[in-house]
């Protein structure tokens, strides 16, 4: 019956289903037979019937869905190309759609209805996704280029202040390291390989330049690298610019990767682009949803260190045997240890406490973060207002992070879909205390927080003033974004559309601190720092999209123009001598004293682009893509001109092909993908084009400008480019169950910026070139399996993310093959670029071990001078330097290229259960092979460098070595060379944070998140009038397995540096709810 | 199926080739070799009989350590092959691993312990420093000296990342001098008097005063006289009187003998001082107890104590410091040209 009902619609179904029809009818002669019977039916049965219209749409994206089945009962339609249908159906009756894309569908027909839309959710499985490729939306299964989308669903009952700390371990490719637990702090991403290998700062402020990908939150650019202009490469005053969006708001991320996907986004997607869509509203009815968290925020293990009477007797043995043993003169040393007061006036209060620094630091924390969401909306207009806010006290005292925020966003599309209309608001205020550090780094925990136990706790009186400080400081910056974008698409004629979209955004940033007289050697002072940045965005582009010769062959190609316009500016003031230690001003401070201008260099960069895109896809066999761009940045030099960036791509969708038809039963799906394009990243300033130039004393009475020799002018500057090949294969099998994506790319980096120093005859002391290029080249591994049935009362999705990067230098100014970068560090850590190698290496001297006799200890033929360091010789205890060049002195020419910090192995494992309304989900990520510089611990035995030391706010306290294998008598085999000569040590260095020694694998597995969650019942929701209701319990960073024997092997700056002044990450446990009405 | 299996290989072999081609193409990781790279000394003066290193003499700029440095074409100043160099080889002493020399051996055969037998050249480079090290010990008599032009030499420096070449290096030893302070002329070679006077003769006194006059003594007043006596391993001090005839050492009498010299087997008799010691003097650079304090030279205190004027009592020494390269038995007389000093109380 069922095939004698669909012929009577046949006046209205697709060509496609009228084929189909004919196919299996098999001919025509049994439908003439039929027919009488079927009239007489067909009278019967509309008798009941009503006609029902409506369109389907898809749930995410409100495009209509073609070719979607709709039955009521026995019958069943095909919905046109926008969408629409009608059907008969008695009121009751319920009406399914299918798609083989989405789930299915149902809808109950009460009667009277005229137009009812019905939607359509996605069906989890990789090729029926849209994604975003170039500026358009297509079929997963017609795109040519790399990209990994990330859903809300991925992302939840995790609290955290932006979401890139929530994809770590979850997208192949992109390795996210949380370097600092700062709340609000940005995290270190790098997409495919290192972007950048510039580094600002030495010592332990060193920083790799920070290479972000591009994120687009609603159609608003956002410049990821904001705020780095100052050096804090990493986490500077500012918050994570990806923070401005809480993640409950978040619905998805596509993380796009490769040359195909970004290339249209030309200047600013060489590093990748992230594609950030809030949430939509999509029921008719409003619904409201508030999302609660209350996070316990605990300490992790702190350092250990000896306390009060112990540490007394430890730094009074340590000068009394090493003056003994060493001097031999331990008379003398007793008598250094009696004039040291600190020593041994062990009576006097003041020096006779045991107070525990670290714990008037550090102390957990109560937080909490609510999110409120309106939402609601049909095809022709929906609307969101969602509210969030969020406290993130630090484990650190009088550090933490607010956020207030509100986003919203609304869709307009005319009846006729002729004219669609996007707009979205996003505004965050976002407050920071950074206590007394920049947040990434602590440095009065660093220093007062290792104070010597023995000092009196803090208060106004007592000697370590810098502990007081950090708790007292009013520290107050505040960073207010409003990003506004507007996205209108008018469809000309039918195929052609024209879209225009533009968006802006505003930063403001203010950073003040107020020191209070008694805490600044008796007068006020009163900081500010103002931060203002704009970015203004425009893209326009002409859409043709054309299917012919029946419908096997498409093309659709788009022009397009967009313009860049990035502005920001720093004034800093300094206020000395405010009136007293409440006012701060703004009159009645030190006029001559004060200090006010702009701070560093204001930016005013301005990126045009042009382009085209073709695509051609024949059956959806064979995907076709290519696009050319042309780029041209207001910090180019002018004589590189535009650039151009091509980029050609191609897909085969294997399982259309006839010969694979018969593989269905195994296999969903299978393609492959090729890419080969250009992108470009501006890099540097206008001052490396144009020279800089500064007003000189008048000359004739006439005003002079002169040129600054510092840097030459290159007036051929060029951006960075990224030449990327991107070969993948994905595929589905057995129903689904398990779904594999896996990506090689090569991308070959080139024209990075090095100063090079220039001959003193150039009148310039450097010049900036664009000779240092590096080769990424990897391979990424995406693997889901659902191994149980799919009717199964216990669902497990099981996750592993991998990616392997391999990174080479290939090339360096001069034709050099080495370049020592930072030479004169101040922690003497400087870096190596070495060819052949990881773009940067340690450069190091190689620790063979401990002297354990003096006889060990070589000695120069010629001339019977022992080995020795900065002219002292060396002894048993102190540390076997391979002396390279056998000169019998350990120098700067003795260090070596050795460890590689960047990391090789990425990805994670992750695992979705569900059992009834429980679900449990645990989300680990790990990295792999890198090599890390363990400076808390160099730093813990350089702490016994200065047991003498004479002014009391310096005096550090010593930490327990007992548990290292170090040197305590001659014959030792030991591991660390003995910490107790002090004197001797700081000499030599023994300790010097530039060895093998301290260079450790830093390879970890993390524990993410472990969630246990449980949804009401619907029943019993209807009763109580809601609709979603669900409760969870989330531990998050709960535990790290690893060999490295730092504090934590992922609080590492990029160089793949320890620091002993980090900030560490906490252990947080989470309760939440999430309600819907 | 067939297909599958087909494309599967197609794809994967692709892919290899893609990969392996790309690595073809990647600089390996070899060391660099700057061409900035210099001798920062080109011209060498080492003066012969005693061990010199050079240095610091090599600056790498951006070379990646270690280099390995060869000495080529080490010819005569007019090109002709210089055999005396190049081809005679020489068993010699040198230190050996296993402890420096500290100045607390307690015998000559600790001492010796610590030196072994190596054969070198005079003139050599070190394999990895580019120091350039002249050795004693060995013949020099066919060594064309200062004011000769001496030799020249080529060094050509490389590692895995190539190889640099430093032309005409310049080598121009200087005379040895088995002694210092010293009478002899660098340039000839040959003493220019019997003594070493002052200003140069390296002696320093305090409170001595003349037997003659009770005057202070000057410094310009003694003279030294270094005499090597035999091959042996002897050090002896005599002090005369203007007639060069022998004053009793013991007169010294507040003298630290046995830690006069880092010497054995002490005979101190009316005459003399004799120790057995080992050479050169000093051992090493290391300051020891003695040396003086730069360790460049030993230092040798002879002390007494006498009452003077209205009772005073004085602690009065000669100071001499000195170095001999030349292993034998040496002796050194100090000679007091005008009077004796006085020993007596006042």
């Amino acid at each position: 019956m069922d095939k004698i009902f669909t012929v009577l619609w046949l006046h209205n179904p697709t060509r496609l289903s009228i084929s189909r029809f004919n196919k299996r009818q098999g001919g025509r002669l049994r439908l003439h037979l039929l027919l009488p019977a079927l009239l007489l039916l067909m009278c019967s049965i509309r008798a009941g019937a009503q006609k029902v219209r409506g369109t389907v749409f898809d749930e995410q994206s409100r495009l209509p869905v073609a070719g979607a089945n709709v039955t009521a009962g026995a019958r069943g339609v095909y919905t046109d190309t926008v969408g629409r249908f009608e059907i008969d159906a008695a009121a009751g009756a319920t009406i399914a759609v299918t798609h083989l894309n989405y789930s299915p569908a149902t809808y109950q027909v009460s009667g009277g209805e005229a137009n009812i839309e019905i939607y359509l959710k996605l069906a989890s499985g990789a090729l029926t996704d849209v994604v975003v490729q170039g500026f358009t939306k297509k079929s997963r299964s017609l795109v040519t280029g790399a990209s990994t989308v990330i859903t809300a669903d991925d992302i939840k009952d995790v609290p955290a202040a932006s979401v890139t700390e929530l994809l770590q371990g979850k997208v192949a490719g992109v390795n996210i390291q949380n370097t600092s637990g700062m709340p609000g702090a940005r995290g270190s991403i790098f997409q495919r390989g290192l972007s950048n290998i510039n580094v600002t700062g030495d010592g332990n402020n060193a920083y790799l330049a920070s290479g972000q990908p591009l994120f687009i939150i609603d159609g608003v650019p956002i410049d990821p690298n904001e705020d780095t202009e100052y050096g804090f490469a990493q986490a500077g005053g500012g918050a994570n610019p990806l923070s401005v969006i809480p993640p409950e708001d978040i619905e998805s991320v596509e993380i796009l990767k490769d040359a195909a996907s970004t290339s249209v986004y030309g200047s600013r997607g060489a590093n990748g682009v992230w594609i950030i869509n809030t949430k939509r509203g999509r029921s008719k009815v409003p619904q409201i949803t508030y999302d609660g968290k209350y996070i316990y925020t605990a300490v992790p293990p702190l350092r250990d260190v000896y306390g009060g009477h112990l540490e007394r007797q430890i730094k009074v043995n340590q000068v009394l045997y090493n003056n003994a043993q060493t001097n031999n003169a331990f008379n003398w040393g007793l008598a250094t240890v009696n004039a040291n007061y600190f020593l041994s006036d062990s009576l006097n209060p003041y020096l006779n406490n045991s107070v525990n620094w670290q714990s008037y630091f550090f102390g957990p924390q109560l937080n909490h973060s609510h999110n409120l969401r309106f939402a609601g909306g049909m095809s022709q207009f929906d609307y969101k207002v969602n509210l969030n806010y969020m406290q993130d006290m630090g484990i650190i005292k009088n550090t933490g992070y607010k956020r207030y925020s509100a986003g919203i966003n609304s869709q307009y599309q005319s009846e006729n879909k002729k004219i669609r209309m996007l707009t979205s608001v996003n505004a965050a205020s976002e407050l920071r205390q950074n206590g007394s550090g920049v947040g990434l780094l602590q440095t009065g925990v660093g220093t007062s927080g290792m104070a010597s136990t023995l000092l009196p706790p803090p208060n106004v009186y007592t000697e370590n003033n810098t502990a007081l400080a950090s708790f007292i400081l009013k520290d107050d910056n505040k960073k207010n974004t409003l990003g506004a974008n507007l996205d209108l698409t008018y469809e000309i004629i039918k195929d052609l559309r024209f879209r225009s979209t533009g968006s802006i955004t505003f930063n403001t940033t203010s950073y003040n601190i107020f020191y209070p007289g008694w805490l600044n050697y008796g007068y006020t002072q009163y900081n500010t720092q103002d931060r203002s940045a704009n970015t203004y965005y425009n893209l326009n582009m002409l859409q043709y999209t054309r299917r012919f010769l029946k419908e096997k062959h498409t093309v659709s190609g788009y022009v397009f123009s967009d313009l860049n316009v990035n502005k920001s500016k720093t004034t800093y003031a300094q206020l000395p001598s405010t009136p007293n230690n409440f006012i701060s001003g703004p009159f009645g401070y030190d006029l001559r004293a004060a200090v006010y201008g702009t701070l560093g260099e204001p930016v005013d960069v301005r990126q045009f682009g042009y382009g085209a895109n073709v695509s051609y896809d024949y059956m959806q066999k064979y995907v076709f893509n290519a696009s050319f761009r042309f780029d041209g940045t207001s910090i180019n030099g002018p004589l590189t001109g535009f650039n151009r960036n091509p980029m050609i791509s191609f897909r085969w969708n294997i399982y259309k092909e006839k010969f694979a038809e018969g593989w269905s039963s195994w296999m969903n799906s299978s393609s492959i993908r090729a890419s080969w394009g250009q992108t470009i990243v501006p890099q540097g300033n206008i001052f490396m084009v144009y020279g800089q130039y500064y007003p000189g004393s008048s000359y004739n009475g006439q005003p002079s400008v002169l040129n600054s020799f510092g840097t030459e002018p290159n007036a051929y500057y060029k951006p960075i480019t990224n030449r990327m090949t991107n070969i993948g294969y994905e595929g589905e099998f057995f129903n689904r169950k398990l779904t594999i994506q896996y990506d090689f790319y090569y991308k070959f980096v080139q024209n990075n910026s090095l100063l090079i120093d220039v001959p003193f005859e150039t009148g310039y002391s450097k010049y900036p070139s664009n000779d240092v290029s590096w080769v990424d080249y990897g391979h990424e591994l995406t693997l889901n399996v659902r191994p149980l049935p799919r009717d199964s009362k216990l669902s497990w999705t099981f996750g592993l993310v991998g990616a392997f990067n391999r990174n080479i230098l290939t090339r360096l100014p001069n034709d050099a093959r080495e370049w020592v970068i930072n030479p004169g560090d101040q922690l003497n850590l400087p870096l190596l670029y070495r060819l052949g190698r990881s773009s940067f290496s340690n450069y190091l001297f190689v620790t063979k071990g401990v002297y354990a006799r003096n006889t060990d200890v070589p000695v120069d033929p010629a001339t019977n001078l022992p080995m020795r360091i900065n002219g002292v010789y060396l002894q048993a205890g102190d540390p076997i330097f391979a002396d390279l060049n056998g000169d019998y002195v350990i120098d700067n020419r003795d260090r070596v290229a050795v460890g590689n910090p960047v990391p090789k192995l990425t990805g994670g494992i992750s695992n979705f259960l569900a059992y009834h309304n429980f679900t449990f989900n645990i989300f680990t990520s790990f990295t792999f092979f890198r090599d890390v510089l363990n400076t808390p611990l160099a730093y813990k035995f350089q702490q016994f460098y200065n047991p003498l030391n004479s002014t009391l706010s310096g005096v550090q306290a010593v930490p327990p070595v007992e548990e290292y294998n170090y040197w305590k008598a001659p014959g030792d085999n030991a591991v660390y060379p003995n910490p107790y000569t002090y004197d001797h040590n700081a000499a030599i260095a023994a300790f010097r944070y530039n060895q093998t020694l301290f260079q450790e694998d830093g390879s970890y597995f993390k524990i993410n998140s472990i969630t246990l969650g449980y949804d009401f019942k619907k029943e019993l929701l209807k009763r109580w009038h809601l609709q979603i209701l669900r409760v969870f319990l989330t531990g998050s960073n709960v535990a790290t397995i690893s060999n490295y024997s730092g504090p934590s092997p992922e609080v590492i700056t990029d160089l793949g540096r320890d620091n002993p002044y980090g900030y560490p990450l906490a252990r947080r446990y989470t309760l939440g709810v999430t309600v819907t009405f | 199926m067939r297909y599958l299996y087909l494309l599967i290989c197609f794809g994967v072999a692709g892919l290899l080739l893609l990969i392996s081609s790309c690595k073809k193409d990647f600089p390996e990781d070899r060391d660099s070799i700057d061409p900035l790279a210099t001798f920062t000394r080109t011209f060498y003066d080492p003066t012969l009989g005693r061990n010199t290193v050079f240095s610091d003499n090599f600056n790498g700029a951006n070379s990646s350590q270690p280099l390995e440095f060869t000495m080529l074409n080490l010819r005569r100043y007019n090109g002709d092959p210089a055999p005396e160099l190049t081809d005679s080889i020489y068993p010699i002493w040198v230190w050996k691993d296993g402890g420096a020399y500290t100045g607390k051996e307690t015998s000559l055969a600790e001492i010796e312990n610590k030196r072994k037998i190596e054969n070198h050249r005079v003139f050599e480079i070190r394999q990895h420093s580019g120091q350039l090290v002249t050795w004693s010990g060995m013949d020099l008599s066919h060594i064309r000296s200062q004011p000769d032009s001496g030799y020249k030499f080529d060094v050509k420096v490389s590692n895995s990342g190539g190889l640099n070449y430093y032309y005409n290096l310049r080598f121009m030893p200087r005379k040895a001098i088995p002694y210092a302070p010293s009478n002899y002329n660098p340039e000839t070679g040959m003493t220019t008097g019997p003594a070493v006077s002052y200003p140069t003769n390296g002696i320093s006194l305090s409170n001595v005063q003349r037997l003659k006059d009770g005057l202070g003594m000057q410094e310009s007043e003694v003279d030294v006289y270094f005499t090597k006596k035999g091959t042996g391993n002897s050090l002896t001090f005599k002090f005369l009187d203007s007639a060069f005839a022998p004053i009793n050492p013991r007169l010294f009498n507040t003298t630290d003998w046995p830690g006069l010299v880092h010497g054995f087997d002490m005979k101190l008799t009316d005459t003399a001082v004799v120790y057995q010691v080992a050479y050169p003097i000093p051992l090493g650079p290391i300051p020891t107890k003695y040396t003086n304090a730069a360790a460049t030279r030993a230092a040798v205190t002879f002390s007494y104590y006498r009452k003077g004027t209205a009772g005073f009592g004085y602690v009065c020494a000669l100071v001499f410091n000195y170095a001999i390269y030349e292993k034998g038995d040496w002796e050194i007389a100090f000679q007091f040209r005008n009077s004796s000093p006085k020993f007596s109380n006042d």
